[in-house]
């Protein structure tokens, strides 16, 4: 599958600060987390992407061209900066449908999609108030809708979630899934575990303007043999659980809880084999298992600590 | 066949190409249509302009009897005749408007979209520096043309209408091309003066500030020379580091009016280019520098 967007050893740096390190990555489509705390780079990362920020050494292609100044590319990408500051005199309808004119629209079409994209983000109602007397969370809907309102293939969403309530959140977590579905190339930023978790498995992890990982989260997870899996067991009986386990190759520890048992180890095939052979042997009084490392929080406490 | 080619919704409706800057002017006439102080400055323009239409009609009025008593007094007052000098004052007054209303709508062109990131959404749509820097220039400069070069084609029209003659056509047509050489003497050296201290400075006010500072030096400068070719006539030439009056004294050839100062020709020419190149180059460089971080 063709890459949409490709790096190859982009680097940025201002003076003596390295924003960017030598990040070589193929995004391709459907929905890509960028994850890093605040000041990992994701944001210049992404304006490199876009050609707003020369690269210090590197390239950039998306759609195998150079982005900076090229029209052809630009008109198929959507942004959404992360910033607050938006333009106050315009009211929100008004707002997407000049952004809309500038990327080229006639003026029916940009009114059309204007509202559509106001629609879609759930601002229809408030859509002819003035920026100004809008919300954090409706200033943030409306810079969403302005880059959904394009007929783009690659959207870069940066920090989305940033001042939405938690209804908002849910909407945009559904947008993008079903963006992703549809089979758009979706970049979206966080400095949020959770929020990325909840609308991919594809993410890029940056850290200190580093690539720290990339790939699915179990992935990557499964790149970290020499940290133990964590394995939460819900079950009414985890004494005949643990004497069942204790033999399991790998094997690093044991911890029961009020809901039953926390298993770590190095080998979690092994023992899902085992729970698999015990629940069809003895009767199923397991209520539930998963694998707690799954949860990017975990994924990147453990990078980072590497 | 790359994914991306297979797009999940296709565009098919027409994409303008072609004159992109337009739509930066359009947006920027808009949001000066939200401005209440907009609205003043044109309604002290058509004031203004009400005005020497009346002046206009009167001269007319008195003029169709050329030796009756009306158009002796008219002649007389010298103030109400409708000549070249009628066209140069009507400039010069209308000038002062177009410099208030370019300041206001100037002094926060580049800095209002930056403090907004409108430039970082605006760049990362197909839209390039150059639509952008000739949309904002246009904006000035159509806002001049409004307060300029319409006025004068209406007073000509009234002037036509009053006295439908061969020859007040010949005279009209022949303050044409002056007043739209003067008018771009104004428009051109201000809008780029006040584009770059908006593209240098980070707020509206300071850019503001900015371009009145320097037309208070200007004049400062005026009046510092004035005192050198008091006493050394040889120093006139000097007078051209006031752009004001570079400025003025191209008018006054262009209408052929008395000059006020013995300043060369070349020397106002040459006033008037380098302020408008500094500014454009200074301009110029700053968005390139908003559009791209280096």
């Amino acid at each position: 599958m063709s890459a949409i967007v490709t790096t190859k050893n982009l680097s940025k740096w201002f003076g003596e600060v390295i924003a960017v390190n030598n990040m070589s990555v193929e995004i391709h489509p459907g929905v890509t987390g960028l994850l890093g705390p605040n000041g990992s780079g994701k944001s210049t990362f992404l304006k490199m992407l876009l050609g707003l920020c020369v690269p210090s050494r590197g390239e950039v292609t998306i759609f195998d061209q150079m982005p900076r100044n090229n029209r052809e590319v630009l008109r198929r990408v959507g942004y959404c900066p992360e910033t607050e500051d938006m333009f106050d005199a315009l009211t929100g309808f008004e707002f997407i449908y000049w952004l809309n004119r500038q990327w080229g629209m006639e003026r029916s079409v940009a009114k059309k999609r204007a509202f559509d994209a106001c629609e879609r983000v759930g601002m229809t109602e408030r859509m002819h108030d003035r920026i100004t007397h809008y919300s954090k969370g409706m200033r943030q809907r409306i810079k969403i809708g302005q880059a959904l309102a394009l007929p783009t293939d690659l959207l870069i969403l940066d920090e989305p979630m940033s001042g939405l309530d938690p209804n908002g959140r849910e909407e945009i977590f559904a947008l993008l899934q079903s963006l992703g579905a549809e089979g758009l190339t979706v970049i979206v930023s966080s400095h949020i575990l959770y929020e990325v978790e909840r609308v991919t498995d594809e993410i890029l992890m940056m850290h200190q303007g580093s690539l720290l990982a990339h790939g699915h989260v179990r992935e990557i997870r499964a790149l970290i043999d020499e940290h133990p899996h964590t394995i939460i067991i819900e079950c009414a009986n985890p004494r005949k659980w643990i004497a069942r386990l204790t033999a399991v190759p790998g094997l690093i520890g044991l911890e029961l809880t009020t809901t039953g048992l926390t298993v770590r180890t190095k080998d979690p095939d092994q023992c899902y084999q085992q729970l698999n052979d015990g629940i069809i042997e003895d009767g199923a009084d397991i209520t539930a298992f998963h694998c707690a490392d799954d949860n990017l929080q975990a994924v990147f406490d453990y990078l980072v600590k590497r | 066949m790359p994914v991306y080619r297979q797009t999940y919704r296709a565009y098919e409706e027409d994409t303008r190409h072609h004159f992109r800057w337009s739509i930066v002017t359009a947006q920027d006439f808009r949001v000066l249509l939200k401005f209440r102080f907009f609205y003043l400055i044109l309604i002290l323009a058509a004031l203004h302009l009400f005005l020497r239409i009346l002046q206009v009609m009167s001269y007319s009025i008195a003029m169709q009897d050329p030796s009756g008593l009306l158009a002796g007094l008219v002649r007389q007052m010298g103030i109400l005749t409708v000549d070249d000098a009628f066209y140069f004052q009507f400039l010069r007054l209308q000038g002062l408007l177009a410099l208030l209303t370019i300041l206001f709508a100037g002094s926060g062109a580049i800095c209002n979209d930056v403090r907004n990131n409108l430039v970082e959404l605006l760049f990362a749509k197909p839209l390039s520096w150059k639509d952008y820097v000739l949309g904002k220039f246009m904006t000035l400069a159509g806002l001049g043309f409004l307060l300029f070069m319409v006025p004068v084609v209406l007073l000509m029209l009234v002037h036509g209408f009053m006295i439908p003659e061969w020859e007040t056509f010949r005279e009209s047509v022949s303050w044409i091309l002056p007043s739209m050489a003067f008018s771009l003497l104004h428009i051109i050296p201000i809008s780029l003066v006040t584009l770059a201290a908006s593209a240098l400075l980070p707020q509206q006010s300071y850019a503001g500030a900015c371009v009145v500072a320097l037309i208070v030096l200007n004049r400062v400068v005026h009046g510092m020379v004035s005192v050198l070719v008091y006493t050394d006539r040889a120093m006139s030439g000097y007078y051209a580091f006031s752009v004001s009056t570079s400025i003025n004294h191209l008018g006054e050839r262009l209408f052929n009016q008395p000059l006020e100062h013995e300043l060369g020709l070349a020397h106002a020419v040459v006033s008037v280019l380098v302020v408008s190149v500094v500014a454009g180059v200074v301009y110029v460089w700053r968005v390139r520098r908003c559009e791209i971080m280096q």
